[in-house]
């Protein structure tokens, strides 16, 4: 049961427990009161096992924004084109294949595999929330949790319904390509032992980078034309190439975005391990990759002159990114998060052109 | 080891070889002039904790300097004429001197500290002086950047300022071999919370807010370095404005720059209530070091307990 706090021992304002014990858990959870919730006190110092601080704030004086934002800051609902990216491209494939696409399967199929990758985020985000990345980098864990928007209890709630919808959505999938079950069980079972069993996570460490690499991008593909009958051929490999890379790019551009605190934790990502100057590089030769791969695709699978357009329409803002990333000084520069966020602008109008793409094509071919 | 009573300052001559030339009056004008507090504070602590006068003469002497160490490099890397209202030493005599000043400093801490035989305080300083140029590392690295954030900044000052004041309140726990990581660890963040509210309060000197020491004014900003206050004031500016108080000469542009000196003073107001936070997030951690089950002397808790509002308000 939750340990719910008598009102003197809120008006101090701040309370200090041991992690584990059961105070802890249900301050972190946020069920210890209706009126208040339990802001954890970030700490510039490394933290060990020591004791935990938290505000306890009344729920009044907490500024929370639309229910809209809100929602999207709980789900990360602005990483789910790089999740629906794969699965629009091997989509419009299919159909210019001309495979006997089961709407209803390939839907459910699409659905299934975003509610998964929702599953896992809101849980990753709540064991980032419990481990403490929360106290020394407040930027790194979701938002909603930190500024005390939702509380990690309704979070877990919210996780358990998309999980819910996830297994609803796959087991006529399931059914239907018995084959894909059991690749789809056991990637899964994979990936959420990988993601949260090891210690220190995972999700630190290079290895998380293969796995980024392979679940978004050639095990995607592979799985997802199983589930609607495709054929595995050169261009899902093409996809599920073009898709781990930019999965890929997304994920060290995050990294890059913390790279100081990530140094000071221990981390050993790539990012970590090879530097700030040596970041910079890296990054470069990624974001030319995906341009490459992506540019290539359109010009090998789908015509030429949607390679030009991606070329024509992407370029400015590559070139303008690789300025503002050499260009960087520190690892705390203000010009960090200006670096972040238009590398994944680039990765979102890359989105947007193949999905152009696709929907003209679509488009063309019924008329 | 000599204690001079009559001098704020705490060194051994033994240090200082007579045969170096110029090396002593370089020290006694940089010794001269200075508080001291750092000293006072790890001497408070270390009495509190019963530690034997040798040792406490031990930590005084590592901290002051440790902490000039800091002062000659710094003064060099930020080309200032005048440390304590003389002359800096990198002008007086030359860069040269006064790097290898600093460096002589440091290496007078490993020295006596080693001679010390407590393996637990020479790791402890030695992270320290890392972290401390850690910190002096990244700041140079932030010179010219107007678009810095409050948070971004206080990464710097932690490992700059704070570890100085961490390690005063922790170094004497370890010269005891006093087994309590638990407390330890509250040390550090209150240690923490000085050193930001010390720096906090020496950037807002900057813009001549209580300036009772009459510090030059202004100076961060002309060494092209946003200090804390800076950030926290032009945080909702444009970033093209921001610029412009690179070129800024004196506190009216500053204060034409912010849309008057009425915006300046609520600036400043704003300021002073998000600090008070940190203070009573100090006093919540000293709180916590009173509780019985702790053993902490509470001499000790008495005397750290004025010091964050003496930071801060530098008793104004």
């Amino acid at each position: 049961m939750p340990q719910q706090l008598k009102e003197p021992e809120f008006h101090q304002g701040y309370l200090t427990t041991p992690p584990k014990s059961q105070l802890w858990r249900d301050l972190l959870l946020g069920d210890f009161s209706p009126s208040h919730r339990a802001i954890v006190v970030p700490t510039l110092n490394k933290p060990g096992h020591q004791d935990w601080t938290f505000e306890i704030m009344p729920l009044k004086r907490i500024r929370t924004p639309s229910n809209w934002i809100k929602l999207i800051h709980i789900t990360s609902a602005t990483s789910l084109p790089f999740v629906a990216f794969p699965l629009f491209l091997l989509w419009t494939k299919g159909l210019r294949d001309l495979i006997n696409l089961d709407p209803l399967l390939s839907s459910l199929a699409i659905c299934g595999s975003t509610f998964l990758y929702l599953f896992f985020n809101l849980r990753s985000d709540i064991l980032d929330y419990f481990s403490g990345a929360s106290r020394f980098q407040p930027a790194g864990v979701n938002r909603a949790l930190i500024e005390g928007w939702t509380t990690a209890s309704r979070m877990k709630k919210w996780s358990q319904l998309f999980l819910f919808l996830a297994i609803c959505s796959g087991t006529p999938v399931i059914l239907a390509r018995p084959s894909w079950a059991l690749w789809m069980t056991l990637a899964c079972a994979a990936f959420t032992l990988a993601w949260t069993q090891w210690d220190p996570y995972l999700k630190n460490r290079l290895r998380a980078e293969v796995v980024v690499f392979l679940m978004f991008g050639p095990l995607l593909a592979i799985g997802f034309q199983s589930a609607i009958g495709g054929r595995i051929d050169t261009e899902l490999l093409a996809i599920g190439t073009l898709t781990g890379f930019l999965a890929l790019f997304v994920h060290n551009l995050k990294n890059f975005g913390q790279i100081m605190i990530h140094g000071q934790l221990g981390h050993s990502d790539s990012i970590s391990r090879i530097g700030f100057e040596k970041s910079k590089n890296l990054l470069t030769a990624s974001i030319l990759i995906v341009l490459a791969i992506s540019a290539s695709y359109f010009a090998i699978y789908i015509s030429l002159f949607w390679a030009v357009i991606l070329l024509t329409a992407l370029t400015p803002g590559v070139v303008f990114f690789l300025r503002v990333l050499h260009s960087l000084q520190s690892p705390l520069s203000s010009r960090i998060q200006v670096t972040v966020s238009w590398g994944r602008y680039f990765a979102l109008a890359l989105v947007l052109v193949h999905v152009i793409e696709g929907l003209s094509d679509l488009i063309w071919s019924h008329n | 080891m000599f204690v001079n009573p009559t001098h704020p300052k705490i060194f051994d001559p033994r240090d200082f070889p007579a045969y170096l030339p110029k090396l002593n009056d370089l020290y006694d004008g940089l010794f001269s002039g200075g508080k001291g507090f750092r000293a006072k504070l790890v001497t408070s602590v270390a009495g509190s904790l019963q530690c034997p006068q040798p040792t406490i003469n031990l930590l005084a002497q590592t901290i002051e300097f440790i902490h000039n160490a800091s002062l000659l490099h710094d003064d060099l890397v930020d080309r200032s004429p005048t440390r304590r209202g003389k002359t800096s030493a990198w002008l007086e005599y030359s860069p040269e001197y006064a790097v290898l000043a600093g460096d002589y400093l440091l290496a007078r801490v490993m020295v006596n500290l080693s001679g010390h035989s407590n393996l637990e305080v020479v790791q402890y300083t030695s992270r320290m002086i890392s972290d401390l140029l850690e910190g002096e590392w990244l700041q140079d690295s932030l010179v010219g950047d107007f678009s810095l954030s409050l948070a971004q900044l206080d990464r710097v000052h932690n490992l700059k300022t704070a570890s100085l004041m961490k390690w005063c309140l922790v170094a004497p726990f370890l010269a005891q071999k006093i087994n309590d990581n638990n407390s330890v660890q509250i040390f550090e963040e209150l240690g923490t919370i000085l050193g930001l509210l010390f720096q906090r309060s020496d950037d807002l000197l900057d813009f001549d807010v209580r300036n009772t020491e009459k510090k030059a004014i202004l100076g961060d900003l002309k060494s092209g370095y946003l200090n804390s206050f800076g950030c926290f004031a032009l945080s909702d500016i444009s970033p093209w404005k921001r610029q412009k108080f690179r070129h800024f000469k004196d506190l009216e542009e500053v204060y034409s720059g912010l849309g008057g000196r009425a915006v300046f003073d609520k600036k400043v107001e704003e300021f002073d209530a998000l600090n008070l936070k940190l203070l009573d997030l100090y006093d919540h951690y000293l709180g916590l070091l009173r509780e019985p089950a702790r053993s902490i002397n509470p001499d000790l808790t008495k005397k750290l307990a004025p010091l964050s509002k003496l930071l801060y308000f530098r008793n104004t």
